[in-house]
């Protein structure tokens, strides 16, 4: 078919009005054409097909087919959106044509459900004989939001295995069903794995002991699973994230873990090994001794050197000094740990006679080497009465020295009477501190009016008492006005 | 016969090959510069390249401006292994991105020819083996036929129109979904 090859060097090429042909795709090695046609979007390489013959099929090696039906939501450009009504008929279209030849990846992403079974398993047959490195079906829907009964799609995971090697090396699924079994194969490439709201019927522990690869395992609001028990090792696994899934318990072998997050209850998890830990991310839901719990529930991630955790707080009727022994000691030391970042959630009517913030000074002690710390605060309170009167730091007078503490940085710091404690206890135990910000501004996720207004007079006036008291340069970052107000 | 790939770094950077074009042009260049191309690397650790290495697919004309890419991407891959410690890590960083910078500026005037040449050098560096100038020349390709109808593709790239209007209509009801 593309044997023809025209006189490519003649200098009057530069003209292209010129009748001698100057550059023809044709003439090119068949993969450098696909290469080409590959660094343009499906849709934009499909269009080139009625530029000639030789053109014609020039597209159908895309190596990466994309299919967004959503109206919502991010979508890379390079996806291709399809009303919904022709979603189906599209995607059957493009499978048709397209050779199978050097696919990379095949993702769909529309909410189908189980009557359109057929389609889906004839989108994976395609995929998977094609031998994709990933394979990404979402099959969420908006629609159903709150509303879970529904028949969701059966993913095949037994066509993965159906080739002559193992190809998958990235597996997506959202809102599908799987059965795992024990005699799984083709997952030896797999090296993440992601599920979204997926049912999984079966044994999960064995589809795991199939991929001695996986580095990246992803699980978010997964149902069907009691526990998440995985008795073998899994040595290549860097990335762990936990997110709302209702498991009575967790525990895996992971020593080459690097990255560790968890979001959902309060429940025992134990990592075995996992002594390379650089960060984690904890967050304890409905629960409010999470401060706590983020420093004591996990003794495997104390290896860390970044903590970000997320703490909800509640008292309605404090009484000053109080909650500050309510803590649950660590078991162990967080040695390694440089940076800690605190989101801090506080419920109370009486911003000013609420101590619990000041439970964070315990848990500074267990973190001897530590050089920077981020507070964002939100206290749900209408009021603005900053603290007036005396700090003394007595309620954390048994706070041992931060040696190592450089970096202080506080958001929505609006001189509550625990703020400015903490603030205390803290620069008068942190004799290496360099920068110090307090920043007004509530910087969580939270409704915008509470920070519309800020009276920024009383932060600096903190700032000036405790920066002439310690003898340290005290920053306060201006709010952000404007745009605020008008939403 | 020192070979490449093992033993002394300096000598192998000194190290000189000759390559020859498809018409008999003979051009020294260091290991370093060579050895981007995977293919003349290959030849380099088999062993064969006493006398030259003649490049039967590459005419003098083009081979130069291989040349000129190679040895301006060998310098940056070179600078980058050598980062050594008399510099802080800021002041490197800004030496990189100046580099960087410069590379990027390099690469946009060095893709300034004509088609003909663009679609030579794209088979030279396929032939040769040498990613980066593929990618580079390939995108230039892809750059330039985004966006575009097919009628100025065809105008563009010299490309008569060989299909029949019902061909046509064939194919763009086939692929009804990329013409909405």
């Amino acid at each position: 078919m593309r044997t023809e090859r025209y006189g490519i060097a003649s200098d009057d090429a530069l003209n292209p009005s010129s009748s001698s042909p100057s550059f023809n795709m044709s003439g090119l090695p068949e993969e450098i054409q696909t290469f080409i046609l590959s660094l343009l979007s499906l849709k934009e390489a499909a269009r080139t097909s009625i530029v000639s013959r030789n053109w014609r099929t020039l597209w159908t090696r895309h190596p990466n087919l994309s299919f967004d039906g959503t109206r919502t939501g991010p979508s890379d450009k390079d996806c291709v959106r399809i009303e919904g009504a022709e979603f189906i008929e599209t995607v059957n279209s493009v499978v048709q044509q397209h050779s199978g030849v050097g696919l990379n990846s095949f993702c769909i992403r529309y909410g189908l459900e189980k009557n359109s079974s057929d389609h889906l398993d004839r989108w994976i047959r395609f995929a998977t004989a094609a031998k994709a490195k990933i394979i990404g079906i979402n099959l969420w829907s908006k629609k159903y939001s709150g509303r879970p009964i529904k028949e969701v799609y059966h993913f095949p995971l037994e066509a993965l295995g159906d080739q002559d090697a193992p190809f998958i090396q990235s597996l997506f699924l959202a809102d599908v069903s799987m059965e795992p079994k024990s005699d799984i194969c083709g997952f030896t490439k797999l090296r993440s794995l992601l599920l979204h709201s997926v049912q999984i019927i079966g044994d999960f522990a064995s589809l795991l002991l199939n991929c001695p690869s996986l580095e990246d395992l992803k699980l978010i609001t997964c149902s069907g699973l009691t526990d998440l028990n995985i008795p073998h090792q899994l040595g290549k696994l860097r990335h762990l994230l936990l997110s709302d899934m209702s498991v009575q318990m967790v525990d895996f072998h992971v020593p080459g873990l690097a990255h560790f997050e968890y979001t959902g209850d309060v429940i025992p998890i134990v990592l075995h090994g996992c002594s390379k830990l650089e960060k984690a991310a904890v967050t304890f839901k409905r629960d409010d001794k999470a401060l706590g719990h983020a420093f004591t529930a996990i003794p495997s991630i104390s290896a860390v050197k970044v903590l970000n955790m997320h703490a909800v707080m509640q008292e309605h009727h404090p009484v000053w000094g109080s909650q500050v022994h309510m803590v649950t000691r660590p078991t162990c030391m967080f040695m390694n740990l440089r940076h800690l970042t605190c989101e801090i959630k506080i419920q109370t009517d009486h911003p000013n006679r609420y101590s619990g913030l000041l439970q964070l000074a315990s848990y500074l002690e267990f973190a001897p080497q530590l050089e920077t710390l981020h507070l964002h605060m939100f206290y749900y309170t209408l009021s603005d009465c900053s603290w007036k009167e005396e700090v003394t730091g007595e309620a954390i007078s048994f706070m041992r020295g931060l040696d190592h503490l450089k970096t202080v940085y506080m958001s929505g710091f609006r001189g509550f009477r625990a703020q400015v404690e903490l603030l205390f206890g803290i620069l008068e135990k942190g004799a290496a501190i360099e920068h110090v910000t307090l920043e007004p501004q509530v910087k969580l996720k939270c409704a915008r009016v509470v920070n519309a207004f800020i009276l920024e007079w009383k932060v600096n006036e903190w700032a000036r008492r405790l920066s002439e008291r310690f003898g340290k340069a005290i920053t306060v970052a201006p709010p952000v006005r404007g745009p605020l107000l008008l939403s | 016969m020192a070979s490449a790939g093992s033993g002394d770094e300096k000598a192998a950077a000194a190290a000189m090959i000759t390559l020859i074009s498809s018409d008999n042009e003979k051009f020294e260049v260091t290991e370093a510069t060579a050895t981007l191309s995977q293919t003349i690397r290959h030849m380099i650790e088999d062993g064969c390249t006493d006398g030259g290495v003649p490049l039967p697919n590459v005419t003098s004309k083009i081979l130069a401006r291989v040349i000129e890419y190679c040895k301006k991407h060998a310098t940056a891959a070179a600078g980058e292994e050598g980062s050594s410690s008399s510099f802080s890590d800021a002041a490197f960083l800004e030496v990189d991105r100046a580099f960087l910078e410069e590379l990027e500026e390099f690469d946009d005037a060095f893709l300034e020819v004509d088609r003909a040449t663009l679609f030579d050098l794209i088979l030279a560096a396929n032939y040769l083996d040498i990613k980066g100038l593929l990618n580079l020349t390939c995108q230039k390709v892809a750059d330039s036929v985004k966006g575009k109808t097919p009628e100025q593709i065809r105008e563009m790239y010299n490309i008569v129109n060989d299909l029949t209007p019902e061909e046509e209509a064939e194919i763009r009801r086939e692929t009804q979904w990329a013409f909405e």
